[in-house]
């Protein structure tokens, strides 16, 4: 039995500003101390899906915001989630990492990759070509190693009902880890470029890319812990903190906007100002995700370290948390 | 609880607020660029034909673009610059002591860019004398350690010199038929386009050098000091 704790116990204590939420982490607001660890549940998932336009989480919040609001019939769940702000534009989107351990389940990483997958199908394929050959990965090596994930997904969802349930998600983990580097090697960063200052793909095109990556590394520790690899997890979970913020710390909504200008004034017949102006309106919110989605990252470490220290079974708290459906979230207090 | 922890949130929350506060800056003072126009045009139809005729005194100036302008910055950009100053320690949580020494605007070329290349970067195309009285009331020292702690740029008195200048060169080669048209034209034409790539545009020309536009420097300024405080930080190793 895991000791999960109910967030109503802290909620009184956020009202009144004694603690905070930071990422996914609830805070002594006096010593900064981490009271507790936000973790989602299968609920708080299957909300969020709900209201996701193929465009993905980052570029529909609005749309995700008012339909959260609109078909949650539960008070207790709205009260819950709004009294740690995490019915806000910014918080919502990051709902593409989640909250702690992902509770998402393999079928719908599938069906979110899938999706995300169809926002690139009409980029150039030389432009993915030239991209792609200076990650040193090919396009055409990429399209067979998604058809293995897709197949290994669908099987690690089913591995649930199987006796063999751990080989099964054993043989997903490196085929993951793969597909993720392909999509960090798209998504660049720093060093290469990033492909959300890269014009020659569509603002929806480049944060599918971006959301692709975010939904394989959740998706590839729920499968760590799932083996029991905590350490792997643990492993992992930092260094892609360490890449993402390699990736993201730079940007800023004006960069987005003036990269993308010029090209999207002279697709649209607009003033280059004009284009510049409507960008920033879509780069802002998007990148207010962007950095909720920085500290979801940076805490998924702490919340693992807190297993390890607490001595607690990776399938057992997997299960736990997707079998939940009465709250949207629990919280696990460090050790 | 690890520094590396607490020191990433600062960085993120240091992110976010340059990440709203360029914004700001861009999308406000563009939005606010044609009130400033009309703000200019209407002083300049103003003019009575005496002062047409013989030219504005320095009252134009002290009296009607000075205070023009002037609303138009406390409308437009002071309002951001205060609520950029009071979110800004919380989020960088770092004393002053931390910062000194660390904060200067560089310019895109590369140089570090100081407030006198940015007047005479505001030296107009076609050789406009600004005036030293101009430029020497448009120097002002900051106040305050936060986002303007280098020298800055009196922009109301700044922009009002380049208007009575501008409008003073006209004197002499317009016939006093017309004028007031022909004023009009000139004023749309040699004026408010320079001045509009200078307040929000791409900046001016100097020598060879770019000088950024206000809104350039402003969110120019707001990186840099988001960067500063990163890096003092980081040098810390924890808050």
């Amino acid at each position: 039995m895991i000791p999960f704790e109910v967030p109503d116990r802290f909620l009184a204590a956020v009202a009144r500003g004694a603690v905070c939420r930071i990422g996914t982490t609830l805070r002594d607001r006096a010593t900064g101390r981490i009271v507790a660890h936000l973790q989602e549940t299968g609920l708080l998932q299957r909300l969020v899906s709900t209201g996701v336009s193929p465009a993905g989480l980052l570029l529909s919040v609005g749309q995700l915001t008012s339909s959260i609001v609109a078909n949650v019939q539960l008070e207790q769940v709205k009260a819950m989630l709004s009294g740690l702000q995490l019915l806000t534009g910014a918080s919502l989107a990051a709902s593409v990492v989640g909250v702690g351990v992902s509770a998402a389940g393999f079928a719908l990483v599938l069906r979110r990759l899938g999706n995300l997958e169809r926002s690139l199908a009409c980029v150039r394929r030389e432009v993915l070509a030239t991209r792609l050959a200076v990650e040193r990965v090919d396009a055409q090596l990429a399209a067979a190693q998604r058809a293995l994930v897709e197949s290994l997904l669908e099987r690690a969802e089913e591995a649930w009902v199987r006796f063999d349930a751990a080989a099964v998600w054993r043989q997903l983990d490196g085929p993951l880890d793969q597909a993720q580097r392909y999509w960090r090697g798209l998504v660049g960063g720093r060093a290469g470029g990033s492909i959300l200052l890269d014009p020659r793909f569509t603002p929806e095109e480049a944060v599918a890319a971006y959301e692709a990556t975010l939904t394989l590394a959740a998706a590839r520790v729920q499968a760590l812990l799932l083996l029991e690899e905590h350490a792997a997890a643990l492993h992992h979970a930092r260094e892609f903190h360490h890449w993402h913020e390699e990736a993201v710390q730079g940007l800023s909504p004006i960069d987005i906007a003036a990269a993308r200008s010029a090209a999207v004034a002279e697709a649209e017949g607009v003033s280059e100002a004009d284009a510049r102006s409507r960008l920033l309106r879509t780069s802002q919110p998007f990148m207010d995700g962007v950095r909720e989605v920085q500290l979801r990252v940076g805490h998924r470490p702490a919340l693992i370290q807190t297993l390890i220290d607490r001595g607690i079974a990776g399938r057992e708290y997997i299960e736990a948390v997707r079998d939940a459906t009465d709250v949207p979230l629990v919280l696990l207090t460090p050790a | 609880m690890s520094d590396d922890l607490l020191v990433q949130e600062r960085r993120v929350a240091l992110a976010r607020w340059a990440d709203k506060y360029t914004a700001r800056f861009d999308r406000e003072l563009t939005n606010g660029w044609p009130d400033l126009a009309d703000r200019l045009r209407q002083q300049v139809a103003g003019l009575s034909w005496y002062e047409l005729t013989v030219g504005p005194g320095p009252d134009f100036r002290e009296k009607r673009i000075q205070p023009a302008v002037g609303a138009w910055v406390e409308r437009y950009v002071q309002p951001i610059v205060e609520d950029a100053d009071r979110e800004f320690p919380e989020s960088a949580q770092v004393g002053p002591g931390d910062l000194q020494g660390d904060v200067r605007a560089d310019a895109p070329s590369g140089g570090a860019l100081y407030a006198t290349d940015v007047l005479k970067g505001m030296a107009l195309p076609g050789g406009l004398l600004v005036g030293g009285g101009a430029v020497g009331m448009a120097l002002t020292s900051a106040t305050t350690w936060l986002i303007f702690a280098t020298i800055e740029v009196n922009w109301p008195l700044l922009i009002a010199g380049l208007v009575v200048g501008t409008v003073l060169s006209w004197f002499g080669v317009i016939s006093l038929a017309g004028l007031g048209a022909e004023l009009q034209r000139r004023f749309e034409n040699n004026l408010l386009l320079p001045l509009r790539e200078a307040v929000i545009g791409t900046g001016t020309e100097q020598g060879g050098r770019r000088v950024p536009s206000l809104k350039d420097q402003l969110k120019r300024q707001v990186s840099d000091r988001a960067e500063a405080a990163r890096r003092a930080l980081e040098r810390r190793g924890g808050p």
